[in-house]
């Protein structure tokens, strides 16, 4: 029973220490106190302080073109904001910012920069890319060893790091000037498409005409070929199936195929 | 109905033709990379990953044994380097930075 009631009292304090330190109008928690025995901001401050300005330097990290493209002050003014509206759900700091594309998005200050959230979520993307689970590559003889009867049915699946990105933006372009990544090409282009995955080692941005963009994402919403291509050529506006499976394929995005009965 | 159902001849046709159209396998290895431990130059490695894990160009000796560069596949171990060094795929002993 006295251990009960001490660990209770014990998490009041954490909980009542850990509540102030994303909120600068919070009172300061009881129990800290400076050398003369008087509740201390000041003190509490210096954690106040380590907090933010750590996880500011984690999204720094994360997001180093969208530093570049805003300025250091501008960033880290920018990140304090995100990091009190959203704070970490989990403790890996190069997993943290999943929400940053969005809240750039929304955030009133920046909205004659509407690229910016684009370039975010594809600097997103090549973290997560980075980072996610290695798989294998579909082998294209395999798909292209389909009988032409099944072929219709045919589910592509993507490789767990890939992901599709449109932006009405060069914002693709923008990532990779930023990441001084030095490609140059499509600079101008807009609207622009990519894929981004790592089939091996190196994270990659492959470039996939706008046109073919609405093919390339009914089959990562698991679509089959047939249903996919039929949607696509549907819409019109340009789409060639040839060169819409050839750029997935040369970027290497499948996992693995299956055919739907 | 306007929508416009593709065949299967049509699909296994494109399918094809994009198949044919890649370059040889021999070509996308050639692009794939892999990590090359000790044939960086001091301060020239790469790996950068996010938070917590930049390390990119914090080597600090030429050729330091632990630290890596992507490199086309295939070409780490034959690398040709001063002394008579070698890349390797794994982590060296050798050109370390002094403690």
């Amino acid at each position: 029973m006295q251990q009960n009631k001490h660990s209770s009292v014990h998490l009041n304090v954490e909980h009542a220490f850990a509540e102030g330190l994303l909120n600068p109008s919070a009172a300061v928690p009881e129990g800290v106190l400076g050398r003369d025995g008087e509740v201390s901001a000041k003190r509490y401050g210096v954690y106040r302080n380590n907090v933010v300005s750590s996880l500011v330097g984690a999204l720094a990290a994360n997001f180093p073109a969208i530093q570049r493209l805003l300025g250091a002050d501008y960033f880290k003014a920018l990140a304090a904001e995100f990091i009190r509206h959203h704070p970490p759900v989990q403790p890996v700091l190069s997993e943290y910012g999943g929400g940053f594309a969005d809240f750039i998005q929304s955030f009133p200050p920046l909205a004659s920069y509407p690229y910016l959230a684009d370039v975010a979520r594809i600097e997103w993307a090549w973290l997560s890319a980075y980072h996610s689970a290695d798989a294998p590559i579909l082998d294209a003889q395999k798909l292209a060893s389909v009988s032409p009867e099944d072929m219709p049915r045919v589910v592509l699946v993507p490789h767990p790091s890939a992901s599709l990105h449109f932006s009405e933006f060069p914002a693709a372009s923008i990532f990779l000037q930023n990441r001084e990544f030095a490609q140059m090409e499509n600079s101008e282009q807009r609207p622009q498409a990519v894929v981004v995955c790592r089939p091996e080692v190196a994270v990659n941005i492959a470039w996939i005409e706008p046109a073919d963009f609405t093919f390339a994402s009914a089959l990562f919403e698991a679509r089959t070929l047939g249903e996919a291509a039929t949607l696509a050529a549907s819409g019109g506006g340009g789409f060639d199936l040839n060169r819409a499976l050839q750029a997935l394929l040369a970027a290497q995005v499948f996992q693995d195929l299956e055919i739907r009965k | 109905m306007s929508t416009k159902i593709l065949s299967s001849a049509v699909i296994a046709g494109a399918v094809a033709t994009a198949v044919a159209g890649m370059s040889a396998p021999t070509v996308a290895h050639a692009e794939a990379k892999e990590k090359c431990y000790g044939v960086s130059m001091a301060g020239k490695n790469d790996c950068k990953a996010g938070a917590g894990t930049t390390c990119a160009g914090t080597s600090t000796v030429d050729y330091q044994g632990n630290a890596w560069t992507l490199v086309p596949k295939g070409t780490c171990e034959t690398m040709e380097l001063p002394d008579g060094r070698k890349g390797s795929l794994a982590p060296l002993d050798r050109d370390l930075p002094k403690a």
